[in-house]
């Protein structure tokens, strides 16, 4: 939109946007437009690398639209529960440093980051991606722990659907050194050549989507968009659109807009088209 | 071995060990110290991937890739009061840099906890452009400067790498500067200089210097040494560093022009 | 105070080891408001501060700044303990006319009593939604014994699915561990300005889960569900506050209060007022 104007017109339209981001949204959205240019249920374009650093055992980077996280997974060993003598760890966080948004201040994770930490981690477990028994290397003694650590380089808004992806990608890129127990040492070795992928069973795909003076609901919501929301829905499906989680936060008014079931349509039709770049990897 | 129980993140196991390879000797095709440097010549660089702009949040970005070496970096500048309390007014403006290592980056893993090292790569980076910043004209504020290391491949490629990304993004946000500040990396190995040595070859070498310059006004700004090396070597080092400096001057200014939209 | 839900029909009458829903406050001392919401083997403990002197880098010059922390029962808080007190920030948000005590902040701690799941099966991660239920509960009635504004009540239920495919309502620990699904739900519940017996009932979440997968109508059978549920939780909350009701203006609380703060023997009435 911004491009086809005047500079002059463009600073003006940033200060009123900066001061009345309210008004600016609803401007937007009676003319049946998003400020980016996207219909109301569109989500941004979705590109997923896989494999570019080397120190990391399995890694990702995805950007949806300019949300770019960048995910890696690093193998460590570690002794096993007392209750689980059989399971291995995985370990996923997310960190938002200073450098993605101005949102962030150095230090501590932020509550942002602890809550959505705490959403994938739900995520990851509910969707049963990895059993933790597939990383016993000798029962009692040693397991994996797969630390998928995801780090957002820059915020615009949906970050959890973004890293969600990433971590899955990531995992789908792990290859995971043979390790090999010495009972008379009781020691692990592990070799670099034999390296074997992870015996991944499902992989989560979440959607999100918010709701916007009670009236308009947008999908894949930017930064700018992301605190104008009264209302936010996250709908995680399976890779083959099966249901796996809704959640519907904050109040909506007209219940003639049936909100939550037209995620469930457009999270499952979503879902086929991210499983096919998923697939590709 | 590490402990590292945080409340505000997803803990694994109390401790957990990076696996121990038995084959790390047997890869045939792996640099060895004593062999000739792999596929460049002694005072030839790494092919640099840079790219501007990349964190539209922030007011400036770059993103800059040597090969295995892997870093971003953003810069924010607010005027007026910050929230910390603890600095006062002062005439001219701050540079705050502030480096962090992803966790994956390194061979072992970083626990995500601060430690000496991003705090000794960021105090270098930040000797390296204080020099070329006009900070009498941002009285009261403060400009940021955070950097990301995606892919360690040496301190000295960190450091170096890390400056000339800074000094980008720096002029990416539209910050007056006096030149732009590029910076190389070399190494001692024997009786040669490799220039922009990787973490296998400076680890191998004698001695390393890291030199940061402003190539458009043809001044230092900071050189970092460690190691023996004697002056002549150290001088030669240096020369070696800033003529590098001055190629890599020319191509960043190039993509910092072909990238500018006036407002 | 304690409600005996037995009569309101909330629960399984024919369902073991049930005792209903207890609502008690607790005037907490160094509090404005307290109170505590237990069904079956679920207690939650809440407490409100407020409106108290903000920080000021939190400060809004236009409403109360309003924090919501979860002390778990063991140990130091985690992430978790983080997700669920936003979650509660947010649901409970649309609930409170900020706006009336800008400059301010009101506080809430939530306490679980309840031990989390023991040996929680993959189904539920760390999340159980009785426990998210009753601290949601326990929390508005908290609001209400401190007196802040608000437009109307939010009341919350837990659903499960049982192994057999049976839709129930408050599920109880155990009933949770062996669940295929499960979820939470919470609504505004407010009474009309004429009659008293309609409510104004709006969402303000709603939380399926399985790991198996579910269908919407589910969901939404859960949701149906979940709704009458509410309001009988309303029923109860609306009777241990007495027959007055809950007032806008926050006056017919007082009265009950302070009777009950002298049955329970402490406490000046002064506190209460804002």
């Amino acid at each position: 939109m911004a491009a086809s104007s005047t500079p002059s017109e463009a600073i003006r339209a940033a200060t009123f946007q900066r001061l009345h981001p309210k008004t600016y949204l609803e401007r937007f959205l009676e003319e049946n437009v998003r400020p980016d240019g996207r219909d109301f249920l569109e989500f941004r374009d979705c590109s997923i690398n896989v494999g570019s650093i080397s120190t990391a055992d399995g890694s990702s980077l995805v950007r949806l639209g300019d949300t770019t996280v960048v995910c890696g997974v690093k193998a460590e060993i570690a002794e096993p529960d007392l209750d689980a003598p059989e399971d291995g760890f995985l370990v996923p966080n997310l960190d938002l440093s200073p450098l993605c948004s101005p949102k962030y201040k150095p230090g501590p994770p932020s509550d942002d980051a602890q809550v959505i930490s705490s959403r994938l981690n739900e995520a990851l477990i509910l969707s049963d991606i990895l059993s933790t028994k597939s990383l016993c290397i000798q029962p009692g003694k040693f397991a994996w722990v797969l630390y998928v650590d995801a780090t957002c380089i820059n915020y615009n808004g949906n970050v959890f659907d973004a890293t969600l992806l990433a971590m899955v990608a990531a995992l789908k890129n792990v290859r995971l050194p043979k390790a090999t127990y010495h009972e008379e040492t009781n020691h692990v070795t592990c070799s670099r050549k034999i390296r074997e992928p992870l015996s991944l069973s499902e992989v989560p795909i979440s959607s999100s989507f918010g709701v916007f003076d009670s009236l308009h609901l947008l999908a894949d919501p930017t930064a700018f968009e992301e605190p104008l929301l009264e209302t936010t829905v996250t709908v995680i499906t399976d890779s083959k659109g099966r249901l796996l989680s809704t959640n519907q936060l904050g109040q909506y008014l007209s219940p003639q807009l049936d909100v939550l079931s037209k995620c469930i349509t457009n999270a499952q039709s979503r879902t086929t088209e991210i499983m096919q770049q998923v697939l590709a990897i | 071995m590490s402990t590292n129980f945080d409340r505000r993140r997803i803990n694994g196991p109390e401790e957990s060990s990076s696996p121990v390879f038995v084959d790390d000797d047997e890869d045939e095709t792996k640099w060895r110290p004593g062999k000739p440097r792999q596929s460049r010549q002694p005072q030839d660089i790494r092919p640099i991937f840079l790219q501007l702009g990349l964190i539209s949040q922030a007011n400036g970005s770059a993103y800059i890739e040597t090969e295995r070496t892997k870093i971003a970096c953003a810069v924010y500048y607010r005027y007026g009061p910050r929230q910390s309390k603890s600095t006062g007014y002062s005439e001219r403006g701050r540079l705050s840099v502030q480096v962090k290592f992803a966790p994956f980056s390194c061979h072992k893993r970083r626990a995500p906890i601060r430690d000496a090292e991003d705090r000794s790569i960021a105090v270098l980076i930040h000797q390296s452009l204080v020099p070329s910043i006009r900070l009498e004209l941002f009285p009261k504020s403060t400009i940021d400067v955070f950097l990301t290391i995606i892919e360690n491949d040496g301190i000295d490629s960190c450091v170096a790498t890390g400056t000339v990304a800074a000094s980008t993004a720096l002029a990416d946000a539209g910050i007056e500067m006096l030149g732009l500040v590029m910076s190389c990396a070399a190494t001692l190995m024997g009786e040669e200089i490799w220039l922009d040595p990787n973490h296998e070859e400076a680890t191998a070498g004698a001695s390393t210097l890291v030199l940061a310059c402003m190539p458009a006004l043809n001044v230092v700004t900071n050189v970092w040494q460690n190691g023996t090396m004697s002056t002549k070597e150290g001088r030669e080092c240096m020369t070696a560093c800033q003529e590098r400096c001055a190629t890599m001057h020319s191509i960043v200014a190039q993509s910092l022009v072909s990238n500018f939209t006036p407002e | 105070m304690v409600a005996d839900s037995s009569a309101h029909g909330i629960g399984h009458p024919n369902q073991d080891g049930r005792c209903g829903v207890t609502i008690k406050y607790e005037f907490l001392s160094r509090v404005d408001g307290s109170a505590r919401f237990g069904l079956d083997d679920v207690h939650v403990l809440a407490s409100v501060s407020g409106p108290i002197e903000v920080r000021l880098a939190a400060e809004n010059s236009t409403k109360a700044t309003f924090e919501v922390s979860v002390r778990p029962l063991t140990s130091i808080p985690g992430t978790d303990a983080k997700a669920l007190g936003a979650t509660i920030k947010s649901l409970l948000t649309p609930s409170l006319l900020l706006t009336r005590h800008p400059r301010t902040l009101i506080q809430l701690v939530v306490q679980p009593l309840s031990p989390s799941l023991v040996g929680s099966p993959k189904a539920i991660p760390s999340f159980h939604p009785g426990i998210a239920a009753a601290s949601i509960n326990a929390s508005s009635l908290a609001l209400m014994n401190a007196s802040v504004i608000m437009k109307g009540v939010v009341c919350a239920v837990a659903v499960a699915r049982t192994s057999s495919g049976e839709l129930i309502l408050n599920p109880t620990t155990d009933q949770l561990a062996s669940s295929t699904a499960s979820g939470c739900f919470a609504f505004i519940l407010a009474a009309a300005e004429s009659s008293s017996d309609r409510l104004h009932v709006s969402e303000v979440w709603s939380n399926w889960q399985s790991s198996l997968g579910f269908d919407v109508t589910e969901m939404f059978e859960a949701r149906e569900m979940a709704q009458q549920g509410a309001r009988n939780v309303w029923g109860l909350m609306k009777e241990s506050v007495g027959s007055v009701g809950v007032d806008r203006s926050g006056d017919g609380e007082v009265e009950v209060e302070v009777a009950d703060r002298l049955a329970e023997g402490g406490g000046d009435e002064d506190k209460m007022e804002i």
